[in-house]
This record gives structure tokens, C-alpha cells and sequence, in this order.
């Protein structure tokens, strides 16, 4: 059995009566890039915002490495090495893309011991996301491709050792789509961190990740390589309809 | 090691005021002292509301629960002075500190926590006026102040320790975490900022100095009943004054209350009422095309006063 | 306590709850279309209020006759502050917390301009329109007329309200764009023009309450400002958008005040709602994670 760095078990909540995630279980091995993906309303995000602490689940648990994060506030989820992005893009932005790598750095896993090595350390990672020529405007003055590096940047600031991406590629069009992917890569490859990705673009998809889950109506629905699941008359049948049992690629 | 040309200026421009009052007659010199309580009342209401984002409606809660603490220990309870106003530092503390673990502990929409405070100064108003035992409607008679400049220093004092310590914080690294909280509270959390202390240290903290605030005013008056002690313009001058100058900043509401407070002191002499009519429609003409205050009308032109409040790190030039 | 005093203190309760109740149906509509806590909501019962008075005063005309007088001006004031005021702050707010905040504090602004305008204007003697005031007897109690008509007219009105709400096209709109404003919008409704007509109709509740309310109480400028804590205290107990929560709870506060002043004392009667309110956001916020807002 590989070492999971998170495994969550029986997660389940429901808001208002509304069920929006039930009993769902799965395992992410360190080191690997994961996609979860679903039809809209599947629950992604929300168990995005069940890992991060954002809401607190009625049943099940989260496990990553040792520790049981449910009914953790969010700072201390993220003190514990997790971070994520949002999918509408939340940088800060009454700051600069530097003031956003800084407060990352300040007060994520490791906080910086000095505002000087701070500063050096929001160097490197500015430049490693490729915004170092940015680094000083406004992010309100930033375009949504390069305020969602920034809030990744943030992200990785934080030191973590998983990464949960949240539609990382909507909004962006099509020339984007290549280097943000490349950074990823690099995220996994040269950081080794964790990488956990919500899309909807299935080519992004299967051209990345090692693993794929599938969620619909709160459930998992399907797990496993990505050519298998895209093969899956289940899974095609939950974006399609009946009728449509076709491959997704 | 680099002086700040801030602290130095700060701290020349206290010492000048300091050694004013010889040169003043009463008049100025009381002037001056109601300029100092409103530094310190916008600055200390910035403190909390303009630097979380929530806007605080009630914050005059606060001056008149310090006022009543000291008019509580002097009259009541023939304590001197001094306890009084140490009271009026420790008894509002605690109050914020008891109300921003009920309030601000949990997710609470914006809008919630403003007329929560809201009501809680007219609550407060209302159930003072009516304990016998604190003067109800009446108010109660406190000693006065035997000497001469007491009170003009220890609001200069208040006014200069708020603006102090405003930039402190803005310029530590606790500033980031607090920007981030205005801008996105939850991006704020799960990027490890943890929201519940950084709200709640800055909430105590307004509130201790709106509330020795309150005490020494009230101590300066002789006097505090609840409709002065809890007046709703307290609550509201000094959110104006604080967004006039420049919300979330550290000049701002030293600039919006030295400007603010001569105008009120002009507009009192004219037709009553007028004065928190004028400043009703001020701080509506601010909210559509202003909001960011003098400071943002300026701040394209004057780049250097931004600087101020905004800490230099890693050599990222202003 | 008697089983007549019993009685007595719930009918006082129930005159007082039922205007609570509008009111806070007033203030419940504005909140559902537009997303705007009208903090100003009082003072524009207050303006209501001192119409009755000046009405009745100068020419004795009725306040049954000046409560559609009043809604139709309070009408008209919502509007135009939410046109002057509103509209733009729309239009440059980038973030519904930047909106709320920016609304929060203009209508703080207002709130003390109108406050101040009527202190200016007819001082703060305390006024009040003596109308009905002979009692009614009803078996063992008796109770003011102009109570019963203030419970009758409040009743009425609310009645109206659930009709309107529930039965009709408009309420569905209203409804629908209070729910979720993009998807009405989707399905081709003027999401503008019905939070025009919410804020209208909103602020003429007011304004008909205000003249309700100066039959039974005192008239001051400064006499909104409890009567707005009031409604929203009923508005987030009763729960947001829910017409029949929040009559119920209206009907539950003034029941309580009723009994609390009574038991303790007519001075704290106003604390028992607000402690109320308190413990309720309290509870609420540390049980419901939908309370705070959903997280996209």
C-alpha cells in the first residue's frame, strides 16, 4: 500500500436539506497529480471547501498524513501544509502581486524568520511563476490569467505539500492554456508538491494526470487512470445522458 | 540604522504640540483637545473597521461605556481619578473582548455585525437611563480636573499612541494579514492568516482607546449622562472622519479628523442640527465618488503620503 | 398573574407584534430584492408618524385617510433615494462586501440627515395623535380603539403582503429575484425594475406603519432608530425571505416585551428583543454554515 498524503472517508454535508456531498472515499498517493472532475453541481468545490476547513462536514473524515482535519479552521488547515486557489480567481486585491507572495510567506507553513528573507524568497517564487516583471503593479491592474498566477503563487507561498487547484483553466483562453499547464508540471516536478485540480477541460485532463476521480450528485461516480475513466459508459453517461454513451475523447 | 522621516516628524510634531498650551488661551487649548479626542476616535475606529472591512456602526458603544466606567468608579464609588481612567481603559477592553468573541468568532455577515453594534449603543442608552443607581436619565457629577493641562495631554497622549501604534501595525507583518482580511476574509483563512485573532486583537484594541477616550472627556466635562455618553453622533463623527481622511490608512484619520473637527467647531455656532445634516450629506457625497477619502484624491499626485502606510520590504521601492 | 392580566398582556403583545411584524415585512422585502440592510428604514416611519400628527393636528383628517397618503410619500422618498443613491453605488461597487459596506454607511448618512432634518423642523417635543383612544371592552379586558385598529390594520396589511407574495405574478418575481438575482434575470425578469418596485413598496410599509404606530405611541425624530433594530432583530430571527417566520417571530417580540415589561419593567422591555437578537446570530452562526454566505 503507497503512503497517502490525504485520504478522506465517508465525507458527507448537506446544506438546508440539500445533499451535497454523500459518504464519498478516496486516497491521494504523495507526489502524484490527481484531476477530479464532474458535472457542474457534482460537489467539487465544496469538497474543496471541506479539505480547507471552509465548511465543516456532518460526517466522515479527513485524513492527511497523520492528522484529522475536520472541525480545523482553515489557517490551521493551511498551517498543516494545504492550499488552494478559487475558482473565480481570489488574489488580494488591494495589493501587489509581491505584497500577495509576501503575506503567503509570512504566515503560511514555515513562516519567513525575516522580512529580508521574505523578500528574497518572493523573488524566486515570482519568478518561477513568471511575473517577476509584474511583480510591483496593482493586482487590480492584472489581467484574470495573471491574477490566477498570482493567487497561485500566494498558494505556493504557503509552502505546501498539497495543492488543490480549483478550475485553475476557466476564463482563460486557449494560448494560455499551455504554460499554465507547464507550471503545474513544475509545481509537481520541482517543488514535489501534491497536486489535486478540479477542470472541466478534459484534454488538460487526460494529457496530465495520473489519476482521475469523478464526481456526480455529491457522489463519487467513477476513480481511476484517466483513459480508463473516460472510457467509462457510467461517467458518459452522467455528462451525456442516456443516450449518449459515447467516449469523452 | 535608518530613522523613519515618519516617526521623527511624528514625534517632533507632538513635542511642538506638547509644549503649546503655555502659548494658547483656554479657548485654543480646548479647541486642541477636541481635535486630539477626535485623532484619536477616528484612528481608533480605523483601527478596527478600517482595517478588517467591518464597518463598525456603534463604535461609540465603547465611549460611553469608558465615560460610565470612570464615572462609575469617581462618583459612585469615590475612587480617584486615576483608577478611573485606568478603569476606562481595562472595563472597555474587556466588553470588546467579550463581544468580539460572541460576534466575531464565527462567520457573520457584515451587514449583521453593523446594526448589531448599532443597536447595542442604543440598547446600552437606553438601559442606562434607567438605573437609578448611576444617575438614570440624569447622568452623574464627577470631579473635576484640579490641574491645569491634565486632560490636554492625556488626549494628546491618546491621539499620539493610537496614530503610533495604527502604524506599527500597518507597517509589521501583522499589516499583511489584516490587508488580506479587507480584501477576502476567507482567502484571507485559508492562507493561514488566522482571521478570528487578528479581528479580535484589533476590536479589544480600538475599544481600550476609544474608551479611556470617553473617560477623560467625561472627566474634562464634570459630567456624563448616557444620551451625551452614548450619542449616536459619536458613533457616526468618527466613521466620517476616518473615511474623509482615507479609509485604512494611517494619515487618513488624523487628516479627516483635524480638518472635520474645526468644521464641526464652525458649524456649532450656526442653526442646530445643521452640523450632522452636513455631515450626512458629506459622508454620502464621500461613499459615490470618493470613497477612498482625501487620501486617494491625492494619492495619484502625492505618491509619497501612500508610502506611509505601506511598509517597505525587499527592496520594492515605493 | 390573573388569567385577565394573562389576556391583557398578550393582546397589548399582539398589537405591538403585528406592527413589528410589518415593519420588519417592509424592511424583509428591501433586503430580498436589493441586498441592502436599510438601516434608514425607521426614519422613514418616523416621517410617516409626524404626517399623521400634522395631518390630524391642522385638519383633523383621520389617520385611516393619511396611511395611503404616507405610503404612497414614503413610496416616493425610497424611490428617490434609490435612484440617487443606490443605482450608482451598483454601478461602482466591484464586490458585494464593497456594496454592503458602501450601502451601510449612506444610509447611515441618511439616517441622521433625516433625523436631524425633522429635529430641525419640529424639534423634539414629543407629539402624538389622539385618535380611538376610547377603550373597547371584550369581555373581561378592555383595550384602546385605536389599538385594535392598529392590530387590525397591521393584520391586514400583512395579509396582503402573503397574497401579494404568494399569489401573484409580481410576488413571484419577487420572490424568484430574492432568491437568486442571475437566474431570475436569466428566465427574462427585470431584476432593476423589481427592486424599484421592492424598495417602493418597502419604504410605503414604513411609512403606513409609522402612521399606525403614531395612534399607540409617541412621535419623536429619534423615535426609528429602536423601531429599525426592532424589525431586523424580527427580520433574522424569523429567518430571511421567510414571510410567515418573521410575522411569527414579530408576533413573538412584541408577546415578550409585553410580558417583560410587565415582569421586569417597561424601561428593559427594549433589551429583552435585542438580547434576543444577540443570542440568536449567535447560535445561528456557529450552527448553520449557510448563514454567513455561500464560498464559491
Amino acid at each position: 500500500m503507497t503512503a497517502t498524503i490525504l485520504a478522506v472517508d465517508g465525507l458527507s454535508v448537506s446544506f438546508g436539506g440539500i445533499q451535497a456531498l454523500q459518504r464519498v472515499t478516496f486516497e491521494i498517493a504523495p507526489g502524484r497529480i490527481v484531476g477530479i472532475m464532474g458535472p457542474n453541481g457534482a460537489g467539487k468545490t465544496t469538497l474543496f471547501n471541506l479539505i480547507t476547513g471552509v465548511y465543516r462536514p456532518s460526517a466522515g473524515v479527513i485524513r492527511f498524513g497523520d492528522r484529522e482535519l475536520q472541525g480545523l479552521p482553515p489557517s490551521r488547515i493551511c498551517r498543516s501544509g494545504i492550499a488552494r486557489t478559487f475558482q473565480s480567481g481570489r488574489p488580494f486585491m488591494n495589493m501587489t502581486a509581491r505584497d500577495n507572495v509576501l503575506t503567503g510567506l509570512l504566515y503560511g507553513q514555515q513562516p519567513a524568520a525575516s522580512r529580508g528573507e521574505a523578500g528574497h524568497e518572493a523573488e524566486r517564487l515570482l519568478d518561477f511563476v513568471g511575473l517577476l516583471p509584474r511583480a510591483d503593479r496593482p493586482v487590480a491592474s492584472l489581467n484574470l490569467m495573471e491574477r490566477k498566477i498570482v493567487e497561485l503563487a500566494r498558494a505556493l507561498a504557503t509552502r505546501p505539500k498539497l495543492l488543490l487547484l480549483d478550475e485553475l483553466m476557466a476564463g482563460l483562453n486557449p494560448n494560455d492554456l499551455a504554460p499554465a499547464i507547464a507550471i503545474i508540471r513544475r509545481i509537481r516536478d520541482e517543488l514535489g508538491v501534491t497536486v489535486f485540480w478540479i477542470e472541466h477541460i478534459m484534454q488538460v485532463l487526460m494529457n496530465t494526470c495520473e489519476h482521475l476521480i469523478v464526481l456526480h450528485h455529491g457522489e463519487k461516480l467513477a476513480e481511476g487512470m484517466p483513459q480508463a475513466v473516460a472510457g467509462d459508459p457510467a461517467v458518459a453517461e452522467a455528462y451525456f445522458g442516456k443516450k449518449g454513451r459515447r467516449e469523452l475523447v | 540604522m535608518k530613522l523613519d522621516p515618519a516617526i521623527v516628524g511624528g514625534l517632533l510634531l507632538a513635542a511642538l504640540l506638547a509644549a503649546l498650551p503655555r502659548w494658547l488661551s483656554a479657548y485654543h487649548v480646548s479647541l486642541l483637545m477636541t481635535v486630539y479626542m477626535y485623532v484619536a476616535l477616528a484612528g481608533s475606529w480605523n483601527l478596527f473597521s478600517g482595517m478588517t472591512g467591518y464597518v463598525s456602526l456603534g463604535h461609540g458603544l465603547f465611549f460611553g461605556v469608558g465615560a460610565y466606567s470612570f464615572a462609575i468608579a469617581t462618583a459612585v464609588f469615590n475612587l480617584p481619578p486615576v483608577v478611573g481612567l485606568a478603569l476606562g481603559i481595562v472595563v472597555p477592553a474587556l466588553l470588546g473582548l467579550v463581544l468580539g468573541l460572541a460576534l466575531l468568532t464565527a462567520r457573520i455577515r457584515i451587514a449583521y455585525f453593523a446594526v448589531v453594534m448599532l443597536g447595542l449603543n442604543e440598547i446600552t442608552k437606553t438601559i442606562v437611563a434607567n438605573v437609578k443607581s448611576i444617575g438614570s436619565s440624569y447622568g452623574l457629577t464627577l470631579p473635576s480636573v484640579n490641574s491645569r493641562y491634565l486632560g490636554y495631554y492625556v488626549l494628546l497622549g491618546v491621539a499620539v499612541a493610537v496614530t503610533g501604534f495604527a502604524y506599527a501595525v500597518q507597517r509589521s507583518r501583522w499589516g499583511y494579514g489584516l490587508r488580506a482580511i479587507l480584501a477576502d476574509e476567507v482567502a484571507a483563512e485559508t492562507t493561514g492568516i488566522r482571521t478570528v485573532t487578528h479581528k479580535l486583537a484589533m476590536f479589544v484594541a480600538s475599544a481600550a482607546f476609544i474608551g479611556v477616550t470617553g473617560a477623560m472627556v467625561s472627566w474634562n466635562w464634570s459630567y456624563v449622562d448616557p444620551y451625551m455618553a452614548f450619542d449616536l453622533m459619536v458613533s457616526f463623527d468618527m466613521l466620517v472622519m476616518a473615511m474623509f481622511g482615507g479609509f485604512g490608512t494611517v494619515a487618513g484619520p488624523v487628516l479627516g479628523a483635524v480638518v472635520m473637527s474645526i468644521v464641526k467647531e464652525a458649524l456649532s455656532t450656526s442653526v442646530p442640527h445643521f452640523q450632522p445634516i452636513i455631515f450626512g450629506v458629506l459622508v454620502i457625497v464621500l461613499i459615490l465618488w470618493c470613497p477612498g477619502g482625501i487620501i486617494q484624491a491625492f494619492g495619484a499626485a502625492r505618491g509619497r503620503l501612500r508610502s506611509w502606510s505601506r511598509p517597505r520590504i525587499g527592496g520594492a521601492a515605493p | 398573574m390573573t388569567a385577565t392580566t394573562v389576556v391583557q398582556l398578550m393582546l397589548f403583545g399582539v398589537v405591538w407584534g403585528g406592527l413589528y411584524a410589518l415593519i420588519a415585512l417592509g424592511l424583509n422585502l428591501i433586503f430580498g430584492v436589493m441586498k441592502i440592510l436599510n438601516i434608514a428604514h425607521g426614519e422613514l416611519l418616523m416621517l410617516g408618524a409626524y404626517m399623521a400628527f400634522w395631518l390630524f393636528a391642522l385638519w383633523q383628517i383621520s389617520p385611516l385617510l393619511t396611511m395611503p397618503v404616507a405610503a404612497i410619500a414614503m413610496c416616493v422618498l425610497g424611490l428617490i433615494i434609490q435612484k440617487a443613491l443606490i443605482d450608482p453605488i451598483i454601478a461602482r461597487s466591484r464586490t458585494p462586501t464593497d456594496f454592503e459596506n458602501a450601502t451601510l454607511i449612506v444610509f447611515f448618512g441618511v439616517l441622521l440627515i433625516l433625523q436631524n432634518v425633522a429635529l430641525l423642523l419640529w424639534t423634539a417635543d414629543y407629539r402624538s395623535v389622539s385618535y380611538m383612544s376610547e377603550p373597547v371592552r371584550l369581555g373581561e379586558v378592555s383595550v384602546a380603539g385605536n389599538r385594535l385598529l392598529v392590530l387590525a390594520a397591521a393584520l391586514g396589511l400583512s395579509a396582503v403582503m402573503f397574497v401579494l407574495m404568494q399569489r401573484t405574478l409580481l410576488g413571484k418575481a419577487i420572490r424568484a429575484v430574492s432568491q437568486d438575482r442571475d437566474t431570475a434575470r436569466l428566465m427574462g425578469i427585470d431584476a432593476r425594475r423589481i427592486g424599484m418596485i421592492g424598495f417602493g413598496l418597502g419604504s410605503a410599509i414604513a411609512g403606513a406603519a409609522g402612521v399606525l404606530a403614531s395612534t399607540i405611541y409617541v412621535i419623536t425624530p429619534t423615535v426609528g432608530l429602536l423601531f429599525t433594530i426592532k424589525a431586523f432583530t424580527i427580520m433574522v430571527v424569523g429567518g430571511l425571505g421567510n414571510q410567515f417566520g418573521i410575522f411569527v417571530a414579530g408576533l413573538a417580540l412584541g408577546v415578550a416585551e409585553s410580558f417583560a415589561s410587565y415582569l421586569i419593567g417597561a424601561e428593559f422591555k427594549d433589551a429583552t428583543g435585542y438580547l434576543l437578537l444577540i443570542g440568536f446570530i449567535l447560535w445561528r452562526s456557529r450552527t448553520s454554515p449557510a448563514f454567513a454566505g455561500e464560498v464559491k
